[in-house]
């Protein structure tokens, strides 16, 4: 069973227009949304969260059609979105009396316990944590209340190595459940690429490419030749390129890639970039 | 519901002790002085509180969190205007236990303390039912200006009623006119609790 599945789902609001013809988390899965910003990530996850209402199209959570996520799936789903915070005011401990009566799953001792592991201070208001804090308490409300999906908007942005790799943790450590799953929106490539087993790249509001990590790296490659060369290139194979005075840069299938160049590492950092750029063989 | 009146408690316990206390003095002056006027602001005062909870909310972007949170939108709203109604009810609890203690003094007439009573009720309920839909459709910052425009002219009315007519007279219109003002007041808060749910309903983050 697919834990989302959005068919051809449409959102459009000042002059940018969403259109997801088919997009999928399998269940037990990690997905990375990556694209740039502005592409749709947010705007996918509003959708999904009932933040915002579609233009058209169908959203499954759980294998049942909803127009967004309604509060009996709520209960199931533990989010992190953009600028969405628990109350100011209240320090963790309140937060969590607070929690506890309206999460019908909300579990005292894993959020007692994750207060303690993550040395969230337990008397401070929230408005006073640092942003690394707040991120980390908005993630033990998520994990306290038995969810099987997260759906997470940008969680470790603006925060510090140690930090994210913390929270990297806590998120590989969610998914060792088979039927636990993660949506997990980011413009930090190298978090995906540590943990998501999907990637789904979102450009100008429509997915450019979907599928399993190292499937990607199996099917594209990123390669180079100098400027000299690159006029034996045929464009309609390229699907992203970025010119330097001193080296041609490309994104092609495997199979299109000519003998003469010179492959390199892949990363979805330099995929996004040269897809980012445009080529004819889109 | 009771989660996000559990909430707004705890936020409003930390974030309006000096709100409470100057509303408790305004009541109190509203009684020792037989002004409807104080009485009034100390209403509003109580009023403002859930609505300053509103505007929390907005700020610190707990109005999108709680989209997230296994909860409708028509409890949100509810529960700002049980919320509102409480605070309502507590000023006019407070506002008869000082009317009691002064006409057991003897300095101050019944009908004034029903006066006083009647226009708190009167001005709390206006002002919620006015300004709450505003404030949910086009958020605190925004409906600022329109909070101020519509909340002057109570202050003014409710002024010109303590100060200009002869409070005996201005007792005995209010409270014989309550039993008609009651039932539109309430009719009002019901209509903008559904224009409220219906803004909400509507609203995206």
């Amino acid at each position: 069973m697919d834990a989302i599945r959005c068919t051809d789902l449409k959102k459009s609001y000042g002059g940018f227009s969403l259109h997801l013809e088919s997009f999928v988390v399998p269940e037990g899965s990690i997905v990375g949304l990556i694209g740039e910003n502005g592409a749709g990530k947010s705007t996918t996850i509003r959708l999904l969260m009932g933040l915002a209402s579609a233009d058209g199209g169908s959203i499954e959570l759980f294998g049942k059609q909803v127009p967004h996520a309604n509060v009996q799936q709520k209960e199931d789903i533990g989010f992190v979105m953009e600028d969405a915070w628990p109350p100011a005011l209240l320090d963790p401990v309140k937060t969590g009396k607070v929690m506890a009566r309206i999460y019908s799953n909300w579990d005292s001792a894993t959020y007692d316990a994750l207060l303690e592991s993550l040395a969230i201070p337990k008397a401070k208001p929230f408005k006073d944590f640092s942003h690394g804090m707040k991120m980390k308490l908005v993630l033990a409300i998520a994990l306290s209340h038995r969810a099987k999906l997260l759906i997470l908007d940008e969680p470790t942005s603006s925060l510090d190595p140690v930090t994210r790799d913390e929270i990297l943790s806590i998120l590989m450590d969610f998914t060792r459940e088979e039927n636990h799953t993660i949506l997990f929106s980011s413009h930090i490539l190298s978090d995906i690429e540590k943990v998501c087993d999907y990637v789904t790249y979102l450009h100008q509001g429509k997915i450019l490419i979907s599928g399993e990590k190292d499937e990607l790296e199996d099917r594209y490659a990123i390669a180079s030749c100098t400027p000299g060369q690159s006029s034996a290139l045929d464009s309609e194979r390229i699907l992203g390129r970025k010119d330097s005075p001193y080296e041609v840069k490309v994104l092609m299938r495997r199979e299109d890639v000519p003998a003469f160049m010179h492959i390199l590492r892949f990363d979805l950092e330099t995929m996004m970039i040269l897809f980012a750029q445009g080529g004819n063989g889109r | 519901m009771s989660a996000l009146l559990l909430k707004d408690w705890y936020q409003l316990s930390r974030q309006s002790k000096l709100t409470i206390i100057m509303a408790a003095v305004m009541i109190f002056i509203g009684v020792a002085s037989s002004s409807v006027f104080y009485a009034a602001i100390g209403a509003l005062l109580c009023v403002m509180l859930p609505m300053t909870s509103l505007a929390y909310d907005q700020m610190h972007h707990w109005d999108r969190y709680v989209m997230g949170l296994p909860v409708t939108r028509k409890d949100v709203v509810l529960s700002k205007y049980v919320l509102a109604i409480l605070g309502i009810l507590a000023s006019t609890v407070v506002l008869m236990v000082f009317g009691l203690i002064m006409q057991i003094r003897g300095s101050i007439a019944f009908d004034t303390i029903l006066s006083a009573l009647w226009t708190q009720l009167a001005v709390g309920l206006f002002f919620l039912s006015v300004n709450y839909p505003i404030v949910i459709k086009i958020g605190f910052e925004r409906g600022r200006i329109w909070y101020i425009i519509i909340t002057m002219p109570i202050m003014a009315f409710a002024g010109l009623l303590g100060n200009t007519i002869v409070p005996d007279r201005a007792a005995l219109a209010v409270s014989s006119g309550s039993f008609f003002v009651l039932p539109i007041l309430m009719f009002l808060v019901l209509l903008s609790y559904r224009l409220s749910v219906r803004f909400m309903e509507r609203k995206e983050y």
